[in-house]
């Protein structure tokens, strides 16, 4: 007798898992095979190990401990002997909820919401009986005119926005915000690599005032870049003259982890909301893989109409709670190897950093082929996303209007950049600087210059940083 | 789905719509039925069974009660469902206690046990909805209440959504006579009901959530604190705990006055009791009425020598701490409960005692102080924990050196004011103008939202 209440659906299938890829921290990940898919009901997906389950978990704890967790097509694993599914004989399977045909999901999906209008329908003549009364519809209106004026005066208090990452260096802009002439802004390769104090020092070298502050964050994809953008440039910073921008891809993905993160909540206004909504309408996705994506951006936009959670940061300062996140020292700037060598910093988090060395460090080849293969996979045929290019214009548009330059950039990476390479080709972005090239900029891709596969260590960013700050100059003696 | 999330606001005014515009009775009774199964299905679909399985039972076994059979006939049908229901609660809740305490006590013999590999899933409310449908059987058999022949008005007592997974417990006599007359919504009483469900609101998403901020990280670790730390953490638990089970049992009440059922009280400021005995008709009152009903009294109360009724006493509060958690730290919190009611019941008799000003404050002081110690083995997350708190809370020293913000002493300080203030808010829902009553909801709701955790902490009574 065993597991008598687990986790069972209807009816599973169970699949072999190969092709290992290293991930964050401890785990390993596989892409189930073709058809299978455990979006529906990832919690039913159970991953064996030698035909023992292996403890299904949540995707950070998957990072630091034995277990299991998949999400959509990838399936992530930590063996239980924190060996190396690639190199160990261990056989991983994967079992997992049967395979829905999409028109068998987009039909229950309709059938779904089916039931709601026919029941909707079916009371509506009984409905239209119980017709409110002018006083009742009166006291709704007084209490969502409550709401609104009570909302409104929040919104001009000084809330502290400093309960992420983002927040608490948002905060430090706000209560300076003349003191900077430039802006970094984008994904992790901006927060771990670009380091203001270099890039203030080389424009120092060549006797130019310049003070710069770095709002890069983990993830960031250029919806958000502009939502920050505008931020700043709301404050009217007299100061500010450049954006330096460098993001990731697919503008308006949101990961289901990031969904209630206040980051995420921050750039959901009505505005993008319904940007959001227009463009997945728009999409090739099935009807139900649309009402999926609308729901994960409609959920965090709810959050910030009902400015859910945002005077948390008057209780956090008010009682001195701790913020998992790094204060906004170094200019905004965090490079790996100093978060490497935080005493304070949480075990998986040392663990997972360094799991990313070894994965680099201890598969050359790996890298050294994905180098290789770069250049040819620049040459490709590049992809066009029409939002995206929209929002490079609207960016420097909105920035231009406050005589803001924007710059974007591509660092050092293994992977090609399409889209910002297709939209700078079709003028719709107007300076970039590339530095992804290996023959060019051999040292920036030496592997002992490099954190892991896709950031650069503490060392060569700021060899880096000083090569995108000459460029900047460069550019503006071209200009 | 839980009260303070949105989908639950959703749900509940789809449920709302349909009920009141249903005119039918039984077709409302099968609409709430449906209703209330969707609402536990969205845990697991498949403890379901269990819910209907105690209702069958409890069902039949009411019916065969109520016919004229000899009482041995009738006995034997309660049993059946004492034992259906007991089993059930014994089985997914008590299996890995019982397990663990013999494994480690044929471990102190010498002895090894072999193990069976077994996962058991605790059922959400298991606690809340086998206690209901046991007091509907034993007030079948002891004739105080008549069975009902309709099974679905059974099935929605046992399933009814506001209260199933955590209370307050209803009794069979107060709930089904209100099953069988059809509720007006004329008489529904909006303010005060949708006052109710906004603090109730507020009690768990503004101030439990946030104070477990503060709580969590000390009984994590809690060597590892000052002992100053470890009192302001214990006093901030019974903040959480209060506001948290308080806050549910408020929302649960408020949504069902709004479909036109009436819960019982099951809070009533309990921390501003002078003792033991009164905090125990203050705090989770449905539950402490089920177990004095169904429990102390057939023990035989306090009926007979004074050792006799210690031995209820204790009983009772021991059997009470099990029903939380099935730990040996919920027993010692059942005991340090009942050896209190002891010492009071030992000074003051069965007296509360009339005393005011100083006296007034110090017992309500120290009857606070006596729970607080007793929240210690209920939060922490091992016995050994509990004792190195209980040094740190009784005798003021811990080999810690972390403490916690002191501004959490004010904050502690505004809301013990709150919950003095708190107890005249459902008299001026009721008295203030219409129009101010809903400018006032609006903007109290959109102050509320500010303070609210982005990651809804499931209700701490969900365990139970």
């Amino acid at each position: 007798m065993s597991h008598l209440a687990a986790d069972e659906p209807l009816w599973l299938e169970t699949v072999v898992l190969e092709e290992f890829q290293p991930a964050q921290g401890l785990a390993f990940r596989s892409r189930l095979p073709s058809g299978s898919d455990s979006r529906w009901s990832p919690r039913f997906t159970t991953v064996f190990e030698d035909g023992k389950p292996l403890e299904r978990v949540s995707r950070p704890a998957v990072q630091r401990a034995p277990g299991a967790f998949a999400i959509g097509k990838v399936a992530f694993l930590s063996p239980s002997d924190r060996s190396d599914p690639r190199s160990s004989s261990r056989v991983y399977e994967a079992r997992l909820p049967g395979r829905i045909s999409s028109a068998i999901a987009t039909s229950l999906v309709f059938l779904f919401f089916g039931l709601h209008v026919a029941v909707v329908l079916l009371f509506l003549p009984s409905l239209l009986r119980h017709r409110p009364s002018a006083p009742a519809l009166l006291f709704v209106g007084l209490a969502l005119a409550g709401f609104a004026i009570t909302r409104g005066v929040a919104d001009r208090l000084p809330l502290t926005a400093g309960t992420d990452l983002l927040g608490e260096r948002l905060d430090r802009i706000r209560d300076d915000k003349d003191a900077f002439d430039a802006l970094f802004l984008g994904s992790s390769r901006v927060y771990r690599q670009l380091d203001p104090r270099v890039f203030d020092e080389v424009f120092a070298e060549r006797g130019e005032t310049m003070r710069s502050f770095n709002l890069g964050t983990p993830g960031t994809r250029m919806f958000e870049v502009l939502d920050t953008a505008r931020w700043v440039l709301a404050l009217r910073p007299k100061r500010l003259r450049l954006l330096v921008v460098d993001c990731s891809s697919d503008p308006m993905r949101v990961e289901r982890e990031n969904l209630q993160t206040a980051r995420v909540i921050r750039y959901h206004g009505v505005r993008n909301t319904v940007i959001f909504l227009r463009a997945i309408a728009a999409s090739r996705d099935s009807p139900a893989e649309k009402l999926v994506e609308a729901g994960r951006h409609l959920f965090p936009a709810a959050l910030q109409i009902g400015n859910v959670g945002r005077g948390l940061g008057w209780v956090a300062s008010a009682t001195g709670e701790r913020s998992p996140f790094v204060p906004a020292r170094n200019q905004g700037y965090f490079s790996l190897d100093e978060q490497f060598r935080q005493p304070d910093r949480q075990r998986y988090e040392a663990l997972e950093l360094s799991k990313r060395y070894q994965d680099l460090h201890s598969d050359l080849e790996h890298y050294g082929e994905l180098v290789r293969r770069l250049p040819g996979r620049q040459k490709r045929r590049p992809k066009l996303d029409e939002l995206e290019i929209a929002l490079f214009r609207t960016l420097q548009e909105e920035a231009g209007n406050e005589g803001v330059r924007v710059v974007f950039l591509i660092d050092p990476r293994v992977l090609p950049r399409h889209d910002l390479v297709a939209a700078f080709e079709l003028g719709a972005v107007e300076s970039l600087l590339r530095f992804d090239n290996p023959e060019r900029f051999p040292a920036l891709y030496e592997p002992s210059n490099r954190f892991d596969i896709h950031h650069l260590n503490e060392r060569t960013a700021q060899i880096y940083t000083r090569l995108v700050a000459e460029s900047l100059l460069e550019l503006e003696e071209s200009r | 789905m839980i009260f303070t999330e949105f989908r639950f606001l959703f749900f509940f005014v789809a449920v709302f719509v349909v009920y009141w515009t249903l005119t039918s009775l039984p077709a409302r009774k099968l609409w709430l039925l449906i209703a209330s199964y969707t609402f536990y299905g969205a845990w697991d679909w498949r403890f379901l069974s269990l819910i209907v399985l105690s209702t069958l039972v409890d069902y039949c076994a009411g019916l065969q009660m109520a016919k004229d059979r000899p009482a041995g006939g009738r006995r034997f049908w309660l049993i059946a469902s004492l034992v259906t229901n007991l089993g059930m609660l014994g089985f997914f809740k008590y299996f890995g206690f019982f397990l663990d305490s013999t494994e480690s006590f044929l471990d102190f013999l010498g002895l090894s046990l072999s193990r069976p590999s077994l996962t058991v899933i605790l059922p959400v409310g298991i606690s809340f909805f086998t206690f209901q449908t046991m007091s509907y059987s034993i007030d079948v058999y002891r004739r105080r209440l008549q069975a009902t022949r309709s099974l679905l008005d059974l099935a929605l007592f046992v399933a009814f959504f506001p209260q199933l997974v955590a209370g307050p417990i209803v009794r069979a006599a107060a709930f089904l006579p209100q099953l069988r007359r059809p509720a007006m919504l004329s008489r529904v009483h909006f303010r005060p009901l949708l006052g109710l469900f906004l603090v109730g609101f507020i009690k768990k998403a503004c101030i439990s959530d946030n104070v477990a901020t503060a709580v969590d990280p000390y009984f994590a670790d809690p060597a590892q604190f000052t002992a100053a730390a470890a009192w302001l953490a214990i006093l901030l638990y019974a903040v959480q705990i209060y506001c948290d089970f308080s806050g549910y049992s408020d929302m649960a009440i408020a949504c069902a006055g709004l479909l036109g059922f009436e819960l019982g009280l099951n809070f009533d400021a309990p921390y501003l009791a002078r003792n033991l005995r009164q905090f125990w008709r203050r705090w989770h009152i449905s539950l402490s009425s089920w177990l004095r009903d169904y429990l102390y009294i057939p023990l035989g109360g306090s009926r007979g020598s004074g050792l006799f009724t210690a031995r209820n006493i204790l009983l009772t509060m021991a059997l009470g701490g099990l029903w939380h958690g099935a730990a040996w730290r919920f027993i010692v919190w059942g005991l340090i409960h009942g050896g209190g009611l002891l010492v009071h019941r030992q000074l003051f008799g069965t007296r509360d005692g009339e005393s005011s000003g100083v006296v007034r404050w110090a017992s309500t002081a120290l009857t606070f102080y006596w729970t607080c110690l007793a929240w210690i083995f209920f939060r922490a997350p091992s016995m050994s924990d509990a004792l190195q708190i209980c040094r740190s809370y009784l005798f003021f020293d811990s080999p810690g050196s972390t403490t916690i913000d002191p501004a959490w002493w004010l904050l502690l300080a505004a809301l013990a004011v709150a919950q003095i203030v708190a107890r005249r808010i459902p008299r001026w829902y009721a008295t203030v103008p219409a129009w101010s009553f809903s400018l006032g909801y609006g903007a109290t709701v959109a102050t509320a939202l500010l303070f609210v955790r982005f990651e809804a902490q499931p209700f701490i009574y969900f365990q139970f």
